[in-house]
């Protein structure tokens, strides 16, 4: 009887987990089938969508765009990242708490009211929508990853190392380059991708922020809206294969406690 | 008193509503081996970190070598610190972490070698020279920070509870290591410590610090035979206090009277338990009974019960003159040496 519902537990379990990945594998599987509809039968294997997406000089913008967005977005969600997690750590845990639920509230905001919160206020400011206003978007949502990994280490950074190099007579910036950087660099890079990968996914906020142009997630909802080609699961499978890549290129540095 | 290396004055320390050190000044000449002793949240650690230039006194002037340093952070002054826990650079070498404060100063890289490899020695670290601070061992990261801070040559070595980390064993020889290290450099050292074995052992001078203030001061002799208050005899050592009273610059005490000049009052003397003959015959001696006598390895431990009550603790050598312990209910008459004798205030 105990073996029974085991095995009718493993099986709800595969279930559920065969439903949450199928997509994702169905995905990569259509990039690289023949069949033009992306249905089954699939036909033989081919890489020619991806030939006809490379061909599609709206992808090349689209990704222009979104390396331009995720690129800024990494390099200022890190330098503001640690910089607020620097003189956090250096306040009290009181107000360092406080601060962090308070930048911590637009990514537990529905995306979509942040995204409506955005776009109206770019619009009652007179600010036009471009890159220019999706890049300070997501800086919205990723900083606080950047802040709240960042913070996590220097407050539990060991502040007798700073003592010492302070007191072997070396000037705060001095301690910043030779002795706090180097302890926190794999964390701090680790935090970059995150806030990158996340970037680079995004659609909501992309979309009501970015007036007329396009980055790859809003390209591919573009595409959908004219018809299921292929090309689409192409572009899927290459963002699919950034996203994780980078995040999990993060996942190792993060944990790294050397 | 000639120019003292250190001069602290008027030294105070509050934090909103709590006073950390009150006003307080302190002379330490060159080659002192200071130890700040007290309990914890006695202020001690705060007046060192004011004189490493880790916290700016709320009031008060600090002169290291005659030059008025109160206003100089850590990195501006002649003072070296070793940290409770160490604070070592973890991702650099045992030589690099020893080479940092040189580096930093723009000496001679040549030099720096030379001056990295003569402390590597002078801690016995050479073997270890290569390896991160994560691989080596409590007592070995213990002399890297050491090694660190003397590479400096600083004119005062501050020193924050620099043994608490570390079991007793390996504590006894870096005790002996620290002795033999200011006796080879000839350096002023100013340690922290709660540990009144350990300020006994080390220090040449023991300043003794209660409730943010200077109780007492004075050679490790002084503070154990000629404690100030009942707290610092308390602290140091074992010792009983026994009650009495003051009567016209004379304490009664048992059989006899001891000169003591005050107010007249009650007062505690405080004689220790190694002071104290077991067959008294002079003018000061008192009378009980036995009730307690335990072998303590190289002493015995007598409790010798007064009439009123009183428990006196009595230390003699175990091997002594080959004579038996008083047994247990027998009447001793115990003699007290009038000089080993301190009237405190109760």
């Amino acid at each position: 009887m105990a073996a029974k519902a085991q095995a009718a537990w493993t099986a709800f379990g595969a279930a559920v987990l065969v439903f949450m990945l199928s997509p994702l594998v169905l995905v990569v599987f259509f990039s690289l089938a023949e069949n033009a509809n992306a249905t089954f039968p699939p036909g033989g294997a081919t890489l020619h969508w991806y030939g006809v997406l490379f061909d599609n000089a709206d992808f090349w913008k689209a990704l222009g765009n979104s390396a331009i967005v995720t690129l800024s977005v990494g390099l200022v969600s890190m330098i503001a990242g640690t910089l607020a997690a620097m003189a956090l750590a250096r306040s009290g845990p009181k107000l360092a708490n406080g601060v962090i639920a308070l930048i911590t509230l637009p990514i537990m905001l529905p995306p979509l009211v942040l995204a409506l919160a955005l776009a109206t206020g770019y619009s009652s400011l007179g600010l036009p929508l471009g890159l220019s206003t999706v890049i300070p978007s997501h800086l919205v949502f990723t900083q606080p990853f950047v802040i709240l990994v960042v913070y996590a280490q220097m407050a539990g950074f060991n502040m007798a190392i700073v003592d010492s190099a302070r007191d072997l007579g070396a000037g705060s910036w001095t301690i910043f380059r030779t002795v706090i950087l180097p302890i926190i660099r794999p964390t701090l890079i680790g935090a970059t991708l995150m806030a990158m990968a996340v970037s680079l996914d995004d659609f909501i906020i992309t979309y009501f922020t970015i007036g007329g142009g396009m980055t790859l997630p809003t390209m591919i909802w573009g595409m959908l809206r004219k018809a299921l080609d292929p090309s689409i699961n192409a572009l899927g499978s290459l963002v699919l294969v950034a996203t994780i890549g980078t995040s999990l290129i993060a996942l190792r540095l993060t944990r790294y406690r050397g | 008193m000639s120019d003292p290396l250190l001069r602290l004055r008027n030294i105070s320390k509050n934090y909103r509503e709590t006073q950390a050190v009150h006003p307080l000044d302190l002379d330490v000449e060159r080659g002192d081996f200071v130890a700040l002793l007290g309990p914890s949240g006695c202020g001690k650690t705060t007046l060192l970190r004011m004189i490493g230039g880790f916290l700016p006194p709320s009031t008060g002037t600090i002169e290291i070598g005659g030059q008025d340093v109160t206003a100089l952070g850590p990195e501006k002054r002649n003072t070296n610190m070793v940290f409770q826990g160490y604070g070592l650079f973890p991702h650099m070498t045992v030589a690099q972490n020893i080479g940092y404060g040189p580096k930093i100063a723009g000496r001679d890289p040549e030099q720096i070698d030379l001056d990295v490899v003569r402390m590597l020695n002078l801690v016995h670290l050479g073997a270890v020279a290569d390896r991160l601070p994560a691989a080596l061992s409590g007592g070995q990261q213990q002399r890297v920070a050491l090694a660190r801070a003397l590479v400096m040559r600083p004119s005062i070595l501050l020193l924050d509870e620099p043994l608490a980390a570390l079991d007793l064993k390996l504590r006894k020889a870096m005790q002996d290591e620290l002795k033999s290290l200011h006796r080879a450099i000839g350096g002023t050292f100013i340690f922290v410590t709660h540990d009144q074995g350990e300020a006994i052992d080390l220090a040449n001078r023991i300043v003794v610090m209660e409730a943010g203030r200077i109780v007492q001061q004075g050679t490790p002799e002084d503070v154990y035979r000629r404690p100030a208050s009942r707290f610092v005899a308390s602290f140091i050592g074992d010792a009983n206090m026994l009650s009495a009273v003051r009567k016209g610059g004379e304490v009664e005490i048992g059989s006899g009277r001891l000169p003591s000049p005050g107010p007249d009052g009650p007062v505690l003397v405080v004689i220790r338990p190694d002071d104290i003959a077991l067959a008294g015959d002079g003018p000061l001696t008192l009378a009980g009974t036995v009730t307690e006598s335990r072998f303590m390895g190289p002493y015995l431990r007598l409790v010798v019960t007064l009439a009123d009550g009183t428990a006196v603790t009595v230390h003699r050598p175990s091997g002594a003159e080959g004579a038996a312990p008083p047994p247990m209910g027998s009447t001793a008459t115990l003699g007290l040496p009038a000089a080993a004798c301190s009237v405190v205030a109760p």
